[in-house]
């Protein structure tokens, strides 16, 4: 009560200055307001990329600068390799003899190197039991181990088995089945074998997954579908929706496959470029968009994607943006390596991205332009040992791709890595730190090596830095163990300590506040 | 002393809401002053705990951090919600003036930064499966200020419980309302700044 009083006279009396001190304090306050707006003003910084450079991309997204993983080695235009010029040519395949197979198609014919790039031969002609026949605008091509060809003799609408001769063994035509619908067109532009003699092949538009034939070449069904799944909005506004406006709207189809490839254990890589994009600006939503996938003989995919970004090329975040492409990328070529690497080509930036057998990126290379080592419009991918061979549709020309020292380094990490050697991987990663200071992979790498030799805080540190919090989880689990076991002691005093301390400042306040209060009231009474 | 003595009040304000927003109000035991305090601490709060959280619960990049951006995410909304709620509660024969209101919706922050804080501190010390504790108390924290939020609003302008909560939707649509207008304020300044850009180069490269 009397308290209150107080106050009321402590108002009353010093009304001036309070008033005084109320406009200098809104003086301030507008003065803190001002600069406070003022800082918004400066620009934020921007992150460009140019066409050629190496990065990685880091937990947030953004591109980080690594160091060239790949080098363009040669160049090469038609009549480098003595076959005149090329004409729009549309696949290139190494086979298992290392032998370079260049589908010309705009010329209709099949040429042959040997591993060097030496002329071997060149097939235009081709014998069909007797009769001459030729290729129309083939697109893609196949060597099986023992050197059968395999071509998708596109505008043909055909498949065409040949041998190395250039006689045709089999043709196979548009099958006929039930689950092929009647304005089904059989235009396939790529294909491939698996380890049990079944050929894949991809055909142009047809958005019901990769055609099967079996070791006879008879149609057995379509693999691999892409799974449709339509959201609960467009199912609200297909329901509510008439006829007429249910037609005009996009039908849900499924994406087609535009390419593919197999690994050494037989599975198949296919890539897909019609992808919906929508929601990738939330990378939870990655998991959702599969533009590469690794499909097992049942046609389920099987890719790991572990990786915290998943395999999906560019991300196409506002951020990324480079030049004037916008958006993620389109994956029209896949090419496997061996301990599970592969390499996605992007035909919308011409980059190449690498990726281990978990997902994670491993470096970027090339681009779109004239100068070496970018291309107009890349159309196919393949390795030869450890070199990347890119095929230039547009450009009518081949560019080779030698490893650096760094490349090397990451691709013998992997390696090492996939094999269970993780001694000699964390020699590898550390070696590869000092060129790349970005590189979460390795840092990651390090500290799980760390983490079983037991040093939990240097593995702690290597987990930060590779910004990778499951395995940081782990180890400080380890640690904080580690810690309170050695100070078991110390802890359990101090904590018995805080609590006396505790209790005997309370007791103090307590006792304080008790007798502040009875002056007080002494005090106003006195008044 | 005075402002300490209104700064401890909050404490008995988070306990006590119905009691405590009333002397807030009627006894004139908060002030202007000690609202922006408030205001001021949670700024901090969320800048400490934006920097340091612990790395396995912490999915900002530290290394790009800003301060002022961070400041907005509390001043914005606090601003809207006052001004909203003013425009609202001042239709809707609510008593509470705009300084009631900056007071009691300050006020109610309060267990944001209490709880907040010390959370940021702890999770260096947890790991990733002790994380829903974590996410538990951050989940309390905001229940109690939208408890609080609406006690507040409701001693403030000796409200019903019903017309309270409705007076809070329509704020909240009232904010929506606002950042529309603003947007559509700040599209016509630069169609006109831009508008007047070309016809000065026009003019400029004509003479």
């Amino acid at each position: 009560m009397n308290k209150k009083i107080s106050n009321k006279k402590i108002l009353n009396g010093n009304k001036f200055s309070r008033k005084a001190f109320s406009i200098r304090f809104r003086i301030i306050l507008g003065l803190l307001i001002i600069i406070y707006i003022a800082g918004f003003c400066n620009a934020d910084n921007c992150y460009a990329l140019t066409a050629y450079s190496s990065y990685t991309y880091d937990l947030y997204e953004n591109p980080a600068k690594a160091p060239q993983a790949y080098l363009p080695k040669e160049v090469f235009f038609g009549n480098d390799l003595k076959v005149g010029r090329l004409n729009n040519p549309g696949d290139l395949f190494v086979g298992p003899d290392n032998n370079i197979y260049l589908l010309d198609s705009g010329n209709n014919r099949l040429i042959i190197f040997d591993e060097n790039w030496n002329l071997l031969k060149i097939l235009d002609t081709l014998n069909n039991a007797g009769k001459a026949d030729s290729f129309k605008n083939p697109q893609g091509i196949y060597v099986s181990n023992d050197k059968v060809i395999y071509v998708a003799d596109t505008e043909n609408y055909r498949i065409l088995i040949l041998d190395e001769n250039g006689n045709i063994l089999k043709e196979i035509k548009e099958p006929k089945s039930d689950v092929i619908s009647e304005n089904f067109i059989f235009k396939p532009i790529r294909l491939v074998m698996d380890k049990g003699k079944r050929l894949y092949a991809v055909s142009q538009g047809a958005y019901e997954g990769l055609m099967e034939f079996d070791v006879d070449g008879n149609f057995t069904g379509f693999v691999g579908a892409n799974r449709v799944t339509p959201n609960l909005i467009d199912y609200f506004w297909k329901r509510i929706s008439t006829k007429e406006q249910r037609a005009g709207l996009m039908a849900f189809l499924p994406t087609e496959f535009n390419s593919v490839d197999v690994d050494s254990d037989g599975f198949i890589f296919a890539t897909t470029g019609s992808i919906d994009y929508t929601n990738l600006a939330f990378y939870e939503d990655q998991n959702n968009v599969q533009p590469i996938r690794k499909l097992n003989p049942a046609g389920q995919d099987i890719l790991r994607r572990t990786s915290v970004l998943k395999p999906i090329g560019d991300l196409g975040t506002e951020i990324n943006i480079s030049g004037t492409i916008r958006g993620p990328s389109v994956f029209i070529d896949v090419c496997v390596e061996d301990s599970g690497i592969y390499n996605c080509l992007d035909g919308k930036r011409g980059r190449i991205f690498t990726y281990n057998s978990d997902g994670d990126l491993l470096y970027v290379f090339g681009g779109l332009g004239y100068q070496k080592g970018t291309f107009r419009a890349p159309v196919a991918i393949d390795s030869l040992n450890d070199y990347i061979i890119v095929l230039d549709k547009t450009g009518n020309r081949i560019t080779i791709f030698e490893p650096t020292n760094y490349g090397k380094l990451i691709k013998d990490a992997v390696r090492k890595h996939y094999t269970g050697k993780y001694d000699e991987a964390t020699q590898r990663w550390q070696e590869i730190l000092k060129l790349n200071a970005n590189y979460d992979l390795a840092y990651v790498g390090v500290g799980k090596a760390l983490l079983r030799q037991d040093k939990y805080k240097e593995a702690l540190e290597m987990f930060r830095l590779g910004n990778h919090r499951e395995y940081y989880s782990k180890a400080f689990k380890l640690y904080r163990k580690q810690v309170v076991g050695e100070n078991f002691g110390l802890i359990v005093f101090s904590v018995i300590a805080v609590i006396f301390i505790l209790r005997y400042i309370r007791k103090l306040l307590r006792h304080g506040r008790k007798s502040q209060s009875y002056l007080s009231d002494v005090y106003y009474k006195a008044r | 002393m005075e402002l300490l003595e209104s700064l401890r009040y909050s404490l008995h304000v988070i306990f006590h809401p119905f009691d405590g927003f009333w002397d807030l109000k009627y006894e004139k035991r908060g002030n202007l002053k000690s609202a922006i305090i408030i205001l001021l601490l949670l700024i901090l709060t969320v800048i400490f705990s934006r920097q340091n959280t612990g790395f396995l619960f912490n999915y900002n990049d530290v290394s790009r951090l800003n301060v002022l951006n961070e400041s907005m995410r509390v001043v914005l909304p606090f601003f809207l919600w006052c001004v909203s709620s003013w425009c609202l509660t001042s239709l809707m024969e609510g008593e509470g003036t705009f300084r009631d209101i900056v007071i009691a919706t300050s006020y109610s922050l309060v267990p944001l930064i209490l709880i907040n804080f010390p959370l940021s501190i702890i999770s260096n010390y947890i790991t990733l499966e002790e994380g829903p504790l974590l996410y538990t108390f951050q989940a309390i924290a905001i229940l109690w200020t939208a408890f609080l939020l609406y006690v507040g609003t409701m001693v403030t302008h000796q409200y019903e419980p019903g017309k309270t909560f409705g007076t809070m939707v329509l704020s909240v649509i009232g904010i929506m309302i606002i950042i529309f207008i603003g947007m559509l304020f700040i599209n016509l300044i630069l169609e006109i700044s831009g508008f007047v850009d070309t016809i000065y180069k026009e003019i400029i490269y004509r003479i």
